[in-house]
């Protein structure tokens, strides 16, 4: 009887699985998150980035990114380019462990691909109230990221990835959904007339809906990038 | 006939300044337009060149009715009307290019001649604003000849100018007249200017003609004329002419007697004079509109 | 009609008063650009920083929001005030000029109609127009670029973001600028008619800028009688040029304006036929 107690545990402790059947915890997945960026000092990548939203029309735009461990980045762009705050995904590891603290984490399988769904609080007031990460497990890269809670509106961010130069896996693209939500007008104006003035009287404004996909091309990773490239205007 | 009125007539408001005008004015002719100041000339010479729109009547030149054939009217006529003004800030050649192509096209060989013909060849490409009242008018003329019309207008051409600019406008007048075969149509308010340049004239006064035709035949019907008498010793001769019944009326001026005596009794006095020992220089008509009208109208 | 036209061009580009526009042109223009580049040592202008202040909460904006095409669309807003009157200078002019000068006396006794002299020196009085525009554009536009550099146009709204590629922000300055100069051949229009009705040209220049104030006050008094009247004045068209900028291009709204403005140039300049063929040269 012993004996065969004895086989069962070893039998579950030998599976290789059994170290994957239990969940990490919240910091866990983030200090892997972390490591699989420790291999990066430093990148320069080509952005292509296309808006779709209303009341905002912009042309498909070209930008560099410079990128340089733990927190510079320097973007140059001949045109112009509004990059969603909430929708960069340089080095998540570092700003999110910074600012937000892990509640918990739950596991989730999609088209067989195991994810681990963290949900972050922030340490300050004022900032993103709920941050979800869907964190996959192969690479630890963050795959999908929801924003909820500023001003009532919300983000949420798909990330896919490529391997750079066989070992660098680095976002290949990005598609932010925005929902952002109404302003509150501001008071009606009357001119001396007594007249409402139809130029200044402010009607609420539309939310604004839209999706903001970015593409990384051409990266070029750690070749040793000066830091006056990050003092640039 | 080379120019034509019938019934021309013009209306500013409720004052008629022309009325019922009818003139005619025939190849050759050196015809002189003349009346008082505010008579209605240079209304009629307006019109006569397409500057005013007669109220009632028609004009003709060489045979095209001025108002419905302008172009064709006006294809062969040259004018001034009174001061003649240019484009002040171009160059007297740059001036006459411009007006060159308003008549449809001049040649540049065309431009040159007339500046020579005029005298104003040398200040050619000088702007007009550095140019003296008498080189303007000059200019003026230059302007009129520049498609070679057969018809000249011109009205008081004279007008601002020192004795010998009017000696010298009255000489090319005639010149153009005799030599180039140009009817020439002028107006004035001197009678003497017209009568030593002209061979038919038409009188207008208060916007009415008065007379129309042969200068000379006009001048006739004159019964009395006063005449410049310049004799030595002057005295003398004052002496012995006031005494006569045959003289009106006679003045002594510092240098010359005005005598005013019968038209036909010119000759007698001047033998009067010789066989009294008189010397006698120069005996010149002065004649003054005034006068004709006085003469014709019978007015004292 | 090529020489007469040919010859109007001569009478107006020789005057000095033609060149007073481009003068002041010529010394106002680099003098409002150094004035922006002194007041962008700041940061960009309030007028670029409204336009995309909504989105500085969601978006790091990139790049610079204010370049020569901003400046030159800032001169562009600036000055459609001021240019009206140094195309009156010009146009009011034609007739009345030559009436003070007394230059008729000579040259409406050739054999050339009147309505060829006038439609000379209205077509005279057009290309004065468009040249005094395209000078404004080019220098606004060269000068621009020599102080603030192109790219991408970020059009000032209030309420939208836009932004044009340089390939696009050319084609929609060049939309802009000739629906610029058609307005202004309206303005150059009324100016030459009253020109037919006045024996010296201060008349007309006082008289066209005191109707484009007049109209203008009534466009912007938001009165029930002024808001009837309104679609009747030709002011209320002559700023269409904005619509070159805005997205999708709103074509339907511009071809009215287009043709609203040239029936007022038909009309003006139709006028100015009668009044001139009918009138005495008395001066």
């Amino acid at each position: 009887m012993k004996l065969l107690f004895y086989i069962l545990v070893f039998s579950v402790f030998a599976n290789p699985g059994f170290a994957e059947d239990l969940i990490p915890s919240p910091q866990e997945i983030l200090d892997r998150v972390e490591a699989s960026f420790e291999k990066i000092d430093d990148y320069v990548v080509i952005l292509e980035e296309a808006i779709r939203m209303e009341g905002v029309k912009v042309p498909k735009t070209k930008a560099i990114l410079y990128y340089k461990k733990p927190n510079k980045i320097h973007i140059e762009s001949k045109g112009i380019m509004f990059i969603p705050k909430q929708g960069m995904v340089i080095n998540p590891s570092y700003y999110l462990k910074r600012y937000f603290m892990p509640l918990n984490t739950e596991e989730e399988i999609v088209k067989g691909t195991k994810f681990y769904k963290l949900i972050l609080i922030p340490k300050e007031e004022g900032l993103s109230k709920k941050i979800t990460l869907w964190v996959e497990s192969k690479y630890w890269s963050i795959k999908k990221i929801k924003i909820t809670g500023f001003g009532g509106g919300s983000v949420l961010v798909h990330i896919e990835y490529t391997m750079v130069k066989g070992k660098y896996w680095l976002p290949k693209s990005t598609l932010v959904e925005l929902d952002i939500p109404a302003k509150t007008p501001r008071p009606e104006i009357f001119d001396y007339f007594g007249e409402l003035d139809a130029r200044k009287e402010k009607k609420p404004s539309k939310p604004k809906k839209g999706i903001v996909s970015i593409l990384f091309k051409n990266y070029k990773v750690n070749t040793g990038l000066p830091d006056k490239i990050f003092k640039k205007r | 006939m080379v120019l034509g009125t019938q019934s021309l007539s013009k209306r500013f408001g409720k004052n008629w300044v022309v009325k019922d005008l009818n003139l005619k004015v025939y190849k050759g002719d050196v015809f002189g337009f003349l009346g008082p100041n505010a008579a209605g000339k240079s209304t009629t010479i307006r019109m006569l060149l397409g500057l005013v729109r007669p109220t009632l009547g028609k004009i003709e030149i060489f045979g095209y009715p001025l108002s419905k054939s302008p172009k064709k009217a006006l294809s062969r006529v040259g004018g001034i009307v009174e001061r003649p003004d240019f484009y002040l800030y171009l160059s007297a050649k740059k001036n006459l290019e411009i007006l060159g192509t308003l008549s449809g096209g001049i040649r540049k060989e065309r431009i040159d001649e007339v500046l020579e013909l005029v005298g104003l060849y040398e200040w050619a490409n000088d702007k007009v604003k550095t140019f003296s009242h008498g080189m303007k008018q000059r200019l003026g003329i230059a302007q009129a000849l520049l498609s070679n019309p057969e018809l000249i207008i011109l009205d008081e051409p004279t007008s601002g100018l020192d004795p010998q600019g009017m000696k010298e406008v009255r000489e090319l007048i005639v010149r153009l007249s005799r030599e180039r075969g140009i009817t020439i149509f002028l107006s004035s308010h001197l009678l003497y200017e017209i009568e030593q340049v002209a061979n038919r004239m038409a009188i207008i006064n208060k916007g009415n003609l008065m007379v129309q035709g042969n200068v000379k035949s006009l001048l006739r019907d004159i019964k009395e004329i006063v005449v410049i008498l310049k004799a030595t010793p002057l005295k003398i001769a004052f002496d012995l002419l006031r005494k006569q019944d045959w003289v009106s009326s006679i003045v002594i001026n510092k240098d010359s007697l005005e005598v005013k005596l019968p038209y036909n009794l010119i000759s007698k006095m001047n033998a009067f004079l010789v066989e009294s020992h008189i010397e006698v220089s120069a005996i010149m008509p002065k004649r003054t509109l005034e006068d004709y009208f006085l003469s014709i109208t019978g007015n004292a | 009609m090529l020489k007469l036209i040919h010859i109007e061009n001569i009478k107006t580009f020789y005057k000095w008063r033609t060149g007073i526009g481009f003068l002041a042109i010529g010394v106002l223009l680099p003098l409002m650009m150094i004035g922006m580049k002194l007041d962008m040592r700041h940061g960009p202008p309030a007028v670029a920083e409204r336009t995309v202040r909504s989105l500085r909460e969601n978006f790091f904006v990139i790049g610079s929001i204010f370049n020569g095409f901003s400046a030159a669309y800032f001169v562009m807003h600036s000055l459609w005030v001021h240019i009206p009157f140094l195309i009156a200078l010009v146009a009011g002019d034609q007739i009345a000029g030559e009436s003070a000068a007394g230059t008729f006396r000579i040259s409406l006794i050739r054999p050339v109609s009147r309505t060829q002299v006038m439609t000379a020196k209205f077509i005279t009085t057009l290309i004065y127009t468009t040249l005094l525009i395209l000078f404004l554009g080019l220098l606004s536009i060269g000068l621009g670029i020599l102080f603030f550099g192109r790219g991408d146009f970020l059009v000032p709204r209030p309420r939208a973001v836009l932004v044009l590629t340089e390939g696009q922000t050319w084609l929609r300055f060049g939309l802009a600028y000739i629906l610029a100069i058609w307005a202004m051949w309206t303005i150059a229009s009324l100016a030459f008619f009253l020109s037919t009705l006045a024996e010296n040209s201060l008349g007309p220049v006082i008289g066209t800028m005191a109707i484009v104030i007049a109209c203008l006050i009534i466009s912007r008094t938001p009165l029930q009688l002024f808001k009837k009247i309104k679609p009747f004045l030709f002011t209320t068209y002559v700023d269409g040029w904005l619509k070159a900028f805005q997205e999708p291009i709103p074509w339907n709204e511009i071809s009215s304006s287009v043709l609203y403005l040239g029936m007022y140039i038909f009309g003006f300049f139709a006028l100015s036929l009668i009044v001139f063929n009918r009138k005495d040269i008395l001066s």
